[in-house]
């Protein structure tokens, strides 16, 4: 009975409890709490260029929440994420760069997503066929394809893509590039958060949309809650499993629209710097429902900047704790209720 | 006599539901009570205080007069209580003595095994359970792994022993033959509480019964007076009507034809070796068999769930159309229902409402449809029709999860979804009645024979013999994955009138 009504506000306890655990580290390490979060907000909240940093990390993370929620939701741990973030990334930056400078953005940038929600899809599939047809664990072939991702990618920007004595690509065709939000609203001025936080939005409202308003939504859901009621009813598992495989495959690719089409402008040895993985985190924290992905998103970006602009008060791991113990309090939580009720 | 065990005022809950409502009983050392109730009545609860898998909210346990309270199942068998639960607990890689002394080793660093399997053989031969010491459990039929577990709790010295369903898995004479097992243990002195909801069997065996109801005890008489029908109304709480009408019918043309199926598991074994069968318009076609002999292969041949990688011979086929290797979209798009023999793992999704599950399965059909989702208002009139006519039944809130229903009530809403699906030409049901309290098993029992009258031929696979007796129009034994025997119309239509000659004649036939 208790178990049912904590149970809505298990995130936000795991949040509490994680942050309040933090606190304790800050306090040990000899700072006080109070001093590092205003800090915290002030350099977030109350600066333009601090909101936009926030905005910026969020997108990604929308993205690869996204990655991550929607197998989640037929059972399927796309721990891979990252891998497909990174060959999304790297397709739209040698398909960018390889158009005419002339190239109309209507053309270019269609051209240019495509490419990364492509090269994402693709690399999803592989986890998705090999569970399909050997039986192979998805979490296992996932870690591994980050791997052999960040291998490929790593080894053709060295030998072939890089621009002499750099470690980043040529930069992409004009067309192709997302606009800031400063050259926009003059708002968030010169920090990375770009338009491309609206594509990120429509996608997360597409998803919703996707799992819990249509009929496709029904069958995914219906196959994660219960794979064999589901091919008793005719359902085709095997389709539900590589569909959602390349869907999240896609939207961890379309990640390449924040960091290469609205930012860099190149692909660069670190870009994805371990998004994808905190995109796991994301996805957990909002229980794999896209709506609330926005929100966890938003927390998770906040941390991630926030630990960065307190960097001299606190180390940046700090943070990486706070972090891992809001997971870990999310995944425990309901499990240790669970203990409690039955006995 | 004095009493082995003794409750008194066992009060047990699950948040607001009361599983167990202060429930006193006395069990007779050396008797064999019968513990009788339909499904969630609180048999299970009751039996898991007294072997201390749960712990009572109130209410003593006595043992032998002695008060005794349980924080695990150890101290519960140390103090002499053995239980056979209704999936057995062995490893399969073990041999059946090692199975048995599992946990009860007396020496830390020798295991005299030619010793021990002495003692177990010259056990197991006192009581009717002979078993080969020395062979691998997996090798194993299912009767003689529930000798297995028996010998084990003899082993152990139990003075009570618990059986929970003993005879869901087991075939007619396998049955006689525990029952025989049953007496033999009772008269050396031991207790025995069966558990079980199938009336006919507590009447042969049991001294006293005593029956549940909601949580409660509602009454406890002995064997020598009681009858089926007064058991049956105070498990349900009204009369209920013991026998289906099923008056005869011609049967019309063919809808279904098996020939010499065959089915090689991946692993190799034989699970189906040319059966045979036809079902035709207006008629019920039962398979009587224990399960385990093909039943669970032909069902997933029919509907286009089995594994890919087995080997699989001969045909089927419907109004003269082979659908074997089809899916499941495609065969139900043909006009064919299943209710397939494990409903909460593959008829239904648990969290889903009522009303999601009325489609389930069925969801593909445009009528329901709307953009590129469902039109939820004719889902929702849809489920108000099913509710009316199926007399399903629903505590509160519009559309609850379905996992809130009572199993009866869930296997309506199979019923209801399967029957009403459009253009239906062939029924398929497996344990149709499994886990469902007496009320609803009279309707849907109804239900079935209504459909016939209507001219859905229909293949109904069941381990209850009664059941197939009382509803079939021919019916084939199973075993061994073919068919050994069918029986025609006027042989199932006289059996069903002169009472248990037919049982018995199948029993022969599937064993």
């Amino acid at each position: 009975m208790i178990r049912k009504r904590i149970e809505p506000f298990v995130p936000a306890l795991s949040v509490l409890l994680a942050l309040a655990v933090g606190s304790l580290i800050i306090a040990a390490t000899g700072r006080s709490p109070v001093e590092v979060c205003t800090k915290m907000f002030r350099a977030t909240f109350t600066s333009g260029y601090g909101t936009g940093q926030v905005i910026f990390r969020a997108t990604t993370l929308l993205f690869t929440g996204l990655a991550v929620a929607l197998p989640f939701r037929v059972r399927l741990f796309n721990i891979g994420v990252e891998g497909q973030l990174l060959m999304g990334s790297f397709a739209a930056a040698i398909c960018g760069m390889s158009l005419p400078q002339s190239t109309p953005a209507l053309v270019a940038l269609p051209a240019v997503l495509l490419s990364a929600m492509a090269a994402g899809s693709f690399w999803a599939l592989v986890a998705g066929w090999l569970k399909v047809r050997y039986g192979v664990n998805e979490v296992i072939s996932g870690i591994m394809l980050n791997f052999i991702a960040l291998g490929i990618t790593g080894y053709l920007l060295t030998t072939r893509f890089a621009v002499p004595s750099t470690v980043h690509t040529r930069a992409i065709a004009e067309g192709c590039r997302i606009p800031g939000l400063d050259a926009l609203t003059g708002f968030a001025w010169h920090s990375p958060a770009n338009l491309s936080v609206l594509l990120a939005l429509g996608v997360t409202a597409c998803a919703a949309i996707l799992l819990f308003s249509s009929r496709y939504g029904f069958d995914m859901i219906a196959t994660g809650l219960s794979p064999e009621a589901a091919r008793h009813a005719g359902i085709d598992t095997n389709a539900q499993t590589l569909s959602a495989m390349a869907t999240g495959g896609a939207i961890a690719g379309l990640g390449a629209a924040n960091l290469v089409l609205g930012y860099k402008h190149w692909f660069e040895a670190g870009l994805t710097s371990g998004t994808g993985f905190m995109g796991i985190a994301v996805a957990l924290l909002a229980g794999a429902n896209p709506i609330w992905i926005v929100s966890s998103a938003l927390l998770f970006g906040w941390l991630d900047y926030g630990g960065l602009a307190v960097n001299t008060l606190v180390p940046k791991d700090i943070f990486m704790m706070v972090q891992g113990l809001t997971i870990l309090a999310i995944i425990s939580f309901p499990a240790i209720l669970r203990m409690r009720a039955i006995n | 006599m004095a009493a082995s065990i003794k409750l008194t005022g066992i009060t047990r809950h699950f948040g607001p539901l009361k599983a167990n409502d202060n429930v006193s009983l006395s069990i007779r050392t050396g008797s064999i009570h019968g513990l009788v109730g339909e499904n969630g009545a609180g048999k299970s609860t009751l039996s898991n205080i007294v072997y201390g898998l749960l712990r009572p909210d109130s209410g003593t346990i006595e043992i032998d007069g002695r008060s005794v309270t349980f924080s695990s199942t150890r101290q519960a068998i140390e103090a002499g209580i053995g239980m056979v639960h209704q999936h057995f607990m062995l490893v399969p890689t073990l041999t059946v003595t090692e199975n048995i002394i599992l946990g009860r080793e007396r020496s830390r660093f020798s295991l005299p095994l030619k010793l021990l399997e002495q003692e177990i053989r010259e056990l197991g031969s006192r009581h009717g359970l002979e078993i080969d010491p020395g062979a691998l459990v997996s090798s194993l039929s299912v009767g003689e792994q529930q000798r297995v577990e028996i010998l084990k709790l003899l082993y152990r010295q139990s003075r009570v022993l618990i059986l929970d369903e003993p005879t869901a898995v087991l075939s007619p004479p396998e049955t006689v033959r525990l029952f025989a097992t049953l007496r033999s243990l009772a008269a050396e002195g031991r207790t025995i509480l069966l558990i079980t909801h199938k009336l006919d069997e507590v009447l042969a065996v049991s001294d006293t019964i005593s029956v549940m109801r909601k949580g409660a005890l509602v009454g406890t008489v002995p064997t020598a007076s009681a009858t089926k029908a007064e058991l049956a109304r105070m498990m349900v709480g009204r009369s209920v009507l013991l026998k289906t009408e099923n008056p005869p019918q011609i049967p019309g043309k063919p809808v279904l034809r098996i020939d010499r199926l065959a089915y090689v598991a991946p692993d190799g074994s034989r699970k189906l070796d040319g059966l045979s069968l036809s079902v035709h318009e207006g008629e019920i076609y039962g398979i009587a068999g224990v399960e385990g002999n093909g039943q669970s292969e032909l069902l997933s041949l029919l509907w286009g769930t089995f594994d890919r990688r087995a080997k699989v011979g001969g045909s089927i086929t419907l109004d003269g159309r082979p659908i074997l290797g089809m899916n499941p979209a495609e065969i139900a798009g043909l006009g064919v229902s299943m209710i397939p023999e494990d409903r909460l793992k593959s008829a239904i999704v648990p969290q889903y409402g009522i009303e999601e599950n009325l489609i389930f399965g069925r969801h593909r059909e445009t009528e329901f449809h709307r953009g590129i989702g469902f039109d939820h208002e004719k889902i929702h009139r849809n489920a108000r029709l099913m509710i009316d006519r199926y007399d399903i039944r629903y505590g509160s809130g519009t559309n609850p999860p379905i996992a809130s229903l009572s199993g009866g009530n869930q296997q309506k809403i199979v019923v209801a979804r399967e029957m009403e699906r459009p253009a239906l030409k062939l029924l398929v049901l497996a344990q149709p009645t499994r886990g469902v309290d007496i009320g609803a098993i009279e309707l849907i029992h109804r239900r079935i024979v209504d459909a016939r009258k209507n001219g859905l031929a229909i293949l109904l696979i069941s381990s209850e013999l009664e059941e197939i007796i009382a509803l079939s129009t021919r019916i084939g034994c199973m075993f061994k994955g073919a068919l050994r025997h069918e029986f025609g119309e006027e042989a199932v239509s006289k059996g069903r009138e002169e009472g248990s000659g037919l049982e018995k004649e199948i029993g022969m036939h599937i064993t």
